[in-house]
């Protein structure tokens, strides 16, 4: 660096150079130096900005040129429509003609610049989905309310800085197994204010109430993730079982029989019971795996609710399945998603508001589905089993769907 | 590298995970033509000067090329001795303009006075970073040219795939629109312990070479794939799922930690099971499976991660009775540095009498030359070949290959014999790292000069013989005249571990662009330079800065 080697020949030829000098040799270097690095940031940002306008301006007048000269060019559908060709599409023809903007000239398929489009053009547009891009956050650090809140905008939002949200303004998730009651109750209500404030779509979701009550608009905008109770399930791709994430890893080292004291064989036996339910097609090895005698010390390092299904003794359990295994899966099942889980989970799941739930089902069932096309017959039990779970206890299961 | 990987086709394939609210956002706005439109110039005086002939703007344009070159290659030095305002030859610090029309180079002031005189329209414009932007005069403001811009974005080099412009024109209107939003900025689900693996992959999803690799179709997913439990399938599907899908909320990667446990398990690893790990191992682990499950199990494999990842590592032993020279080299895909030693090696060798000011702090520079210092081994450790002898010898690691990604791992769980205890020095690491005083090239240029046919490039094979840029060149020069920009690397991802020895949480500050996130299980948030340069480092990731480069000198296998 320039800089470096001026101070080094300043160095070596010190003995002729006072501590004045010095002085003044220094200080236009560091103004030069810092001249330097803010030119530069400018120069990014500089760069940036302006090839964004450019780009704008062009979408723009291409939209125009487009607008005006659908009538002639049908072909140029809305992509969106369900008259989407089987064939490929080639690229359609830019529509003829000329079209003025302010910023931009749109001449037969090229777009040329009127002057700077800095001063020329107003907003950046985005180049994927043509809408404008808001220019603020919406919320936190540096937001600003947008001119026309009811605009659709494009879904790539300045990145919002705010504690305890993320970039896109959502509420960290919070642990909700910590909370108590009351708190839980709180949440509820909240969440459930906010949704009869923001009336239809759906997808705006839960953005926090503080500071965007007030501005049904902004919240109208909001990028719409999940709420702060929001902790998904997840549907074990070994046993199909349905969890929490949170508690996917301890489940799997069980499911997967990893890690020591003897996992794997007190999961193989755990799960022998289910072979009825989960056709065959994630035992693999476990199936042939030997069982040797389950003593009961076993089980006993086993913390999980599994005293219900788990076997008492392998014979006794091997004579039930044989008598009505029918019986036994739906048992079992039921008792995985209803009664027993649901002393534990009822809570966490109640804490969730009605959108997030019904979401949270909608998606859980369709991830059933599309994990259970794969296997045989399970996700038939499965709904089955839901079935029975809907009569046999109105209670728990209103509350938990 | 571009910022965003905005239209790709790959995610179509992926239909069931596509989310329905795509279609929805089809604007009110008409559906463009086709790919993405912009202005055909950078201001109406380049279009102008373009309408005026098509000779002079074609001598515009390779004039600008090498001007980009000169840039390039030269020394800074003479980049920034410019003629005043008095047309006598000064060097100055401050930015200084090239002009396109004349092969001259003017101070800022001296810019003006020049444009009005002669007429010349356009200058380039050169500062310290030499980003080479074009000034033009009568706009009075930089203007951004497509044409121009693509030549100093690709450095004054030619493109080689230029013939597919015509067909790129026609890929978007064929492909589903991936929302605006899926740019793979979501967090991981902790499912219990798994920090570890939360960091580590996301220190891949932003990786700029990973994810072209992935979003490419690097991998062959699904029944193409005939490996079982297969990491990069389950890789690529977080990959998908990032960048096609509009979600906001975190992502629990399931697959990639049961399919993880299940080749751990096989081969035996302490990996597999509920439990916190060490990140640079599961890191190791997951980069060697990675590599299995894309290349040959050969020695010379030259899959995309095995030449993405792994460098070469020379040592070598010098005898000091008979000066017998042993050479050894060998793959490496991270520096394991070490804090503690080097710092009691400064007190104890006083060699470095000027960081005996700061002791408890380190910079990453220090650390990587006592890396590639000479070090003593103890006559027990070494027996000479050639005088079979055991005796005193000098040992020096250098780095033969350089990888494009760099990992730089911290030691910072020391075991010795008494205790196991976690090293909190804090360690000051750069945004741009310079590699060349580490490299064998740096530190015995004359095993270059003797087998010029040898892996010099730092990648693969030496093909530079005959390029410009090529290392014979460069050693015909004085050593200190090397430009600093040859071997640099840009931070692109820090690992840190929180906590004790034996529980903590890690946590990973990701950049895309040039703006740094923090990535904390689930939950993503914007975070500062400052923030990221003061954070207690475990892992580092360095990128090369300038890709380009080494596909250029690289054009045999390119992966894209």
């Amino acid at each position: 660096m320039p800089a470096d080697e001026k101070k080094k020949s300043a160095e070596t030829t010190k003995p002729t150079i006072t501590d004045e000098d010095l002085f003044h040799i220094a200080i236009p270097i560091f103004d030069d130096a810092l001249f330097n690095v803010i030119q530069e940031i400018v120069s990014d940002v500089h760069i940036s900005e302006k090839k964004l306008r450019m780009q704008s301006a062009a979408i723009q007048a291409e939209a125009v040129a487009l607008t005006s000269a659908q009538p002639s060019t049908p072909s140029s559908a809305n992509p969106s429509s369900a008259t989407k060709p089987t064939a490929p599409p080639i690229a359609t023809a830019p529509p003829a003609g000329q079209f003025n903007t302010t910023a931009a000239t749109y001449d037969n398929g090229k777009v040329t610049l009127k002057g700077n489009p800095l001063k020329l053009q107003r907003e950046n547009l985005c180049p994927c989905c043509k809408l404008p891009r808001l220019m603020f956050p919406i919320v936190g650090t540096g937001s600003r309310v947008p001119e026309e809140v009811n605009r659709e905008y494009c879904k790539l939002h300045p990145f919002i800085k705010k504690p305890g949200h993320d970039i896109y303004g959502n509420p960290f998730p919070v642990d909700t197994g910590k909370t108590t009651k009351k708190e839980r109750e709180a949440l509820r209500k909240i969440e459930r204010q906010e949704k009869d404030n923001t009336p239809g779509s759906a997808d705006t979701g839960t953005a926090d109430a503080e500071s965007t009550a007030g501005d049904p608009g902004v919240k109208k905008l909001m990028a719409g993730g999940k709420g702060a109770t929001y902790v998904p399930w997840q549907t074990c791709p070994s046993c199909k079982r349905s969890l929490l994430i949170t508690k996917f890893a301890q489940h799997l080292e069980k499911c997967l029989g990893i890690g020591g004291r003897m996992s794997r064989t007190t999961a193989a036996a755990r799960l022998s019971g289910l072979n009825g339910s989960v056709a065959g097609s994630t035992q693999g090895s476990r199936v042939g795996t030997p069982t040797p005698s389950q003593a009961n010390g076993k089980r006993d390092a086993e913390p999980d609710s599994d005293k219900e299904d788990g076997p008492p003794k392998k014979k006794a359990r091997k004579e039930k399945k044989e008598k009505k295994e029918k019986d036994k899966v739906t048992i079992k099942l039921f008792n995985k998603n209803g009664k027993a889980d649901a002393s534990k989970r009822l809570p966490k799941s109640s804490a969730l508001n009605d959108k997030d739930k019904s979401r949270t089902d909608r998606e859980s069932s369709q991830k059933r589905d599309r994990d259970g096309s794969g296997i045989d017959d399970a996700p038939a039990k499965k709904l089955k089993v839901k079935k029975d779970a809907n009569s046999a206890l109105p209670s728990i299961t209103a509350s938990a769907q | 590298m571009a910022d965003v990987a905005t239209a790709t086709p790959k995610s179509l394939t992926s239909a069931p995970l596509a989310s329905p609210k795509l279609v929805r956002n089809k604007s009110t706005l008409p559906a463009s033509t086709g790919g993405c439109i912009n202005a055909s110039f950078g201001c109406n005086h380049i279009e102008e000067f373009h309408k005026a002939g098509e000779n002079s703007f074609k001598t515009l344009r390779e004039r600008y090329e090498e001007i980009i070159q000169v840039i390039r290659d030269k020394h800074p030095i003479v980049l920034q001795t410019c003629l005043n305002t008095k047309n006598v030859a000064i060097t100055v610090l401050r930015p200084t303009f090239l002009c396109v029309q004349c092969p001259f180079i003017y101070s800022e002031e001296a810019r003006k006075s020049h444009l009005d005189v002669k007429k010349h329209s356009f200058c380039c414009k050169v500062v310290n970073s030499r980003n080479g932007t074009l000034y033009c005069s009568n706009c009075e403001d930089y203007v951004y040219d497509p044409l121009f811009e693509t030549i100093r974005l690709d450095n004054g080099r030619k493109r080689k795939f230029d013939e597919f412009s015509e067909d790129s024109r026609s890929v978007p209107p064929n492909s589903t629109h991936v929302p605006c939003r899926a740019i793979g900025l979501r967090g991981l689900y902790n499912m219990g312990n798994t920090c570890f693996m939360s960091a580590v992959i996301q220190s891949l999803l932003h990786n700029p070479l990973v994810k072209s690799f992935f979003l490419t179709d690097g991998h062959k997913t699904g029944e193409l794939c005939e490996h079982d439990n297969c990491l990069s399938c389950s890789l690529d599907e977080i990959f998908t799922e990032f960048f096609s899908l509009e979600k906001t909320e975190g992502y629990g990667a399931v697959t990639l930690l049961m399919n993880s446990w299940k080749t751990a398990e096989a081969q035996n690893s302490e990996l597999a099971g509920y439990k916190q790990q060490d990140a640079h191992e599961y890191m190791q682990f997951l980069i060697n499976a990675l590599h299995v499950t894309n290349g040959s199990l050969t020695s010379d494999c030259h899959c995309f991660f095995h030449e993405t990842f792994y460098g070469c590592l020379r040592s070598d032993v010098i005898c000091d009775k008979c000066n017998n020279k042993t050479t050894t080299d060998d793959p490496f895909l991270d520096l394991s540095l070490d804090l503690r030693t080097s710092q009691l090696k400064k007190k104890l060798n006083g060699e470095n009498s000027k960081g005996a000011a700061n002791e408890s702090s380190m910079r990453l520079e220090e650390c990587l030359k006592y890396y590639t210092s000479k070090e003593k081994l103890a006559a027990v450790d070494y027996t000479c070949k050639k005088c079979a002898t055991q005796g005193v010898s000098t040992k020096q690691f250098t780095l033969l290959q350089l990888p494009p990604v760099l990992s730089i791992h911290l030691k910072r769980f020391s075991h010795l014999k008494d205790k196991s205890s976690k090293v909190t020095t804090p360690v000051k690491f750069p945004l741009v790292l310079d590699m060349m005083p580490y490299t064998t090239l740096y530190h015995s240029p004359e095993t270059f000069t003797e087998t010029s046919s040898s892996t010099t490039n730092g990648k693969t094979n030496g093909t530079t013989s005959d390029s410009s840029t090529g290392y014979s060149a460069l050693l015909s020069q004085p050593r200190e005249h090397w430009s600093p920009k040859l071997l640099s690397y840009d931070l692109a991802t820090v690992i840190v571990h929180k906590g004790e020895m034996n529980s903590g949480h890690y946590v990973n500050y990701s950049r895309e662009g040039k703006q740094w996130f923090l990535f904390d299980d689930s939950k993503v948030v914007l975070a500062t330079e400052a923030e990221v340069l003061r954070a207690e480092a475990y892992i580092l990731t360095y990128v090369v800065s300038d890709v380009g480069k080494w596909v250029a000198e690289d054009e045999g296998d390119g992966d894209d």
